[in-house]
């Protein structure tokens, strides 16, 4: 199941799919005549977190307003930075550990800006664009939602 | 009316009227349903959604509260554990991310999203 913005102005370039990522499609789409650097970062599911073994993890998203956010980031980032193309593919749902969770791959003229605008996309990615993740541990402890900066988001008092 | 009341909530009938609610409604609704006040639909996501039990609820408000903040404020009166954590929140109305002081209209749907934690 794919999910893509009718809305978007570049509706190729960010997607939220429950299916298994291809970061070397990815890589080779963001590929061009002009663009002389390509860097791409891959997300990969860790076994373990908070000094624990990660079972499992399951990511959601706010799938409308994400893809809105993820097509505000890119466009964004190719103004901000001069990229060539920028693309960014998240997954959703159930992963097991080992599994791409997302995929940003940014071409550019020259390597500099390939590298700050990819290190930018994840990095801003994870404050602004609604999607979360809650990691299943092996010892049956309580799952935990994780926040942008790692740590387990607080929800009571 | 005590003894009633504990009993429908004990009984197993309790427990299937919560399993076979809709989806989209919490099985206990407070509000007042005398007066016609306007409403909006509130959406929960991720733990917002498991803390509270449900993916989203009906709130009437008053027609001076029909702002962000009188959502939030009706909010953190029905759950009060969410009176610290409300801040961290982001609030989208139909499905845009707005400001807390954000004017809403009666039918609008608002989305409480918790910190993001993509990548």
């Amino acid at each position: 199941m794919e999910i893509q913005t009718p809305i978007s102005s570049s509706p190729h370039l960010v997607k939220l799919t429950h299916e298994p990522l291809d970061a070397a499609s990815v890589e080779a789409a963001v590929q061009d005549p002009q663009a002389g650097a390509v860097v791409s970062f891959i997300g990969i599911t860790r076994n373990t977190h908070l000094g624990k073994t990660v079972l499992f993890l399951e990511y959601e998203a706010h799938e409308h307003l994400a893809l809105k956010a993820l097509d505000v980031l890119v466009s964004g980032a190719v103004t901000r930075f001069g990229l060539v193309k920028a693309i960014i593919h998240h997954r959703l749902g159930r992963l097991a550990i080992g599994e791409t969770s997302v995929v940003i791959c940014v071409s550019s003229m020259h390597r500099a800006a390939a590298f700050d605008a990819c290190r930018y996309l994840i990095d801003t990615l994870k404050v602004t664009v609604p999607i979360w993740k809650k990691e299943y541990y092996t010892d049956g402890t309580e799952p935990v939602w994780v926040g942008p900066d790692g740590k387990p988001i607080q929800m009571t008092k | 009316m005590r003894g009633v009341k504990y009993k429908f909530y004990a009984s197993p009938l309790f427990l299937f009227n919560f399993l076979s609610a809709p989806a989209s409604e919490c099985a206990v609704q407070i509000q007042n349903r005398n007066c016609k006040m306007p409403n909006v639909y509130v959406r929960y996501h991720a733990i917002l959604r498991e803390k509270i039990g449900c993916p989203g609820e009906r709130y009437e408000l008053s027609p001076a509260e029909m702002n962000v903040n009188g959502v939030l404020h009706a909010l953190s009166e029905k759950y009060t554990f969410l009176i610290k954590p409300l801040p961290a929140l982001q609030i989208a109305v139909n499905e845009t991310i707005v400001s807390a002081g954000a004017a809403i209209q009666e039918n609008d749907t608002i989305d409480l999203l918790p910190p993001f934690g993509g990548g």
